[in-house]
């Protein structure tokens, strides 16, 4: 049994994963994780969420407004640079909270945290992982953190969207890496939410939390700039890429599902399992369903659209409040609603 | 009634600054100023054309409402080329937002004063428009006190001062 955390993009909608998260651990104490996988503000929750540091990323995620995020600027100094923002002011917040202890005491408790970052030179999904032997997938890169900083700054780079705010050299301060100079922003560009890194490393238990929901937003709010058609489309983009993530992971486990059931019904007429399992192994393929077990999704997202303006950039704490009560009562639904047999970390 | 102007000052400057203002930020600026306009006594004397180059480098002093520093500028009068120098200081009006994107430009008023080396004391201030801290389109009007002219011109700047760039990170 293995238990993951996956938290989609969404700026200041993270707030949504903060609550619903505080929720479920206030509910049931013994629920833990073995891998967090964040992309976007789900790698600024998750790694806090993995260490223990619930509290502290409530303050974050209720506190802090759009200033103690980005700057802003006179756009013609901007013209002809790396973004429209100036995303220093998050990773003060980063190298604040983020610190050398914190990510040295998630490296001591066992806890896997997977980071998404887009590479720009590669134009690659590269995940980056405090696992020293992460699964090595066919469609996406995967690198081991070397230390704290490298750990922040995969974070930050996770974090930025590109346009709005600065792309990060994530591997910069590695002596002797081909890669220092390369450029990284959000995993988000490539994968929204990352349920096949949950998959790929052998989760058996997914919660997933995506930050908008299933349904397409309508803001009835007319774009009467540049800027805002751009950041609108960002976000089609990456609500787009959301569907698209959520669909390859489901159609694997309907498989496997299907398996299953087939399994189940040869051993009812008469078939013993190994007999069964013959069936199933076909050396010369090479199978991704091959002993693997079907995997309990639980699937979570805001009733109704978050207001966190596009790309979730609005950092309002009164909104953001509300995000997390949001997020609370989604985890009092589930918690009324769950099969008391699903719940197997009670 | 100097506290009260203090204090309105100060309120100014703090509504300013919450207000992350993008315009007028802590920094040295310098723009070269292209001139060009008339001298004139409002009287039966002739106008004469006047036109030159400045050199306006500045320092903001207090951040999103005003900074200043001197002019140093030759200029062309009378058909003879001459120089002036002085300080001067602008003082912003109001920022051109956009969005919440930041900010496109400004308006600011300038007021400055001028010793040339024709004997002339200019002392005026002009209006600006400031685009995308690039260029700044400016008008401007200067009494000559000692030689009792008025000097308009209009105005064509260019920031040649670095732009600071989004830090590396």
């Amino acid at each position: 049994m293995s238990r993951a955390l996956v938290v989609s993009g969404g700026g200041c909608k993270g707030a949504f994963a903060v609550g619903l998260v505080k929720r479920l651990f206030e509910h049931w104490p013994n629920l833990a994780f073995d891998m967090y996988v964040g992309t976007s503000t789900g790698s600024l929750v998750t790694p806090l969420v993995a260490m223990n540091e619930m509290a502290l990323v409530e303050h974050i995620y209720t506190t802090e407004t759009t200033e103690n995020i980005v700057k802003t600027g006179r756009l013609g100094d901007h013209i002809n640079d790396v973004s429209i923002f100036d995303a220093s002011p998050l990773w003060d917040l980063v190298q604040a909270n983020y610190t050398d202890d914190r990510y040295n005491a998630l490296l001591n408790s066992g806890r896997k945290v997977f980071i998404t970052t887009t590479c720009m030179q590669s134009s690659q999904l590269v995940v980056f992982t405090n696992d020293p032997a992460p699964a090595n997938p066919e469609n996406y890169q995967v690198r081991t953190l070397a230390n704290a900083d490298h750990f922040r700054r995969a974070v930050m780079a996770s974090a930025c969207q590109p346009v709005f705010m600065q792309p990060i050299t994530v591997n910069e301060h590695l002596a002797g890496d081909p890669t220092s100079t390369f450029q990284f922003c959000d995993g988000g560009v490539k994968q929204y939410v990352g349920v096949q890194m949950a998959v790929d490393n052998g989760a058996t238990e997914i919660f997933t939390i995506v930050l908008s929901p299933e349904a397409d937003e309508v803001d009835n709010e007319v774009y009467g700039d540049l800027f805002t058609i751009l950041q609108k489309t960002i976000s089609i983009f990456s609500d787009n890429v959301d569907k698209d993530n959520l669909l390859m992971p489901k159609k694997y486990n309907d498989a496997l599902v299907y398996i299953d059931a087939v399994k189940s019904k040869m051993e009812a007429s008469g078939l013993s399992s190994d007999e069964v399992n013959e069936f199933f192994n076909i050396p010369a393929l090479n199978s991704p369903y091959q002993g693997k077990a079907p995997i309990k999704f639980f699937f979570f997202e805001p009733v109704a659209p978050l207001d966190g303006g596009p790309g979730g950039l609005t950092f309002d704490p009164v909104k953001m409040t509300a995000m997390v009560q949001a997020g609370v009562d989604v985890a009092n639904t589930f918690i009324a609603t769950v099969n008391p047999a699903d719940v197997t970390w009670n | 009634m100097k506290s009260a102007a203090i204090a309105i000052l100060l309120f100014l400057v703090s509504f300013r600054v919450l207000a992350q203002d993008p315009e007028f930020p802590r920094e040295f600026i310098m723009h070269l100023n292209l001139q060009s306009g008339i001298v004139t006594s409002f009287n039966n004397a002739p106008e004469l054309y006047t036109g030159g180059v400045q050199l306006i480098p500045q320092y903001t002093f207090v951040t999103n409402l005003m900074r200043g520093g001197a002019i140093a500028e030759v200029f062309y009068t009378s058909k003879n080329l001459q120089g002036a120098i002085g300080p001067t200081i602008s003082i912003k009006l109001k920022t051109l937002m956009a969005g919440k994107f930041g900010s496109i430009g400004n308006i600011n008023l300038s007021f400055d004063h001028l010793w040339g080396t024709g004997s002339e004391r200019l002392v005026g201030g002009g209006i600006n428009l400031d685009l995308a801290n690039k260029f700044i389109l400016g008008l401007s009007l200067q009494r000559d006190y000692n030689l009792s002219t008025w000097w308009i011109q209009s105005g064509l700047g260019f920031k040649i001062s670095k732009t600071k760039k989004i830090p590396h990170i």
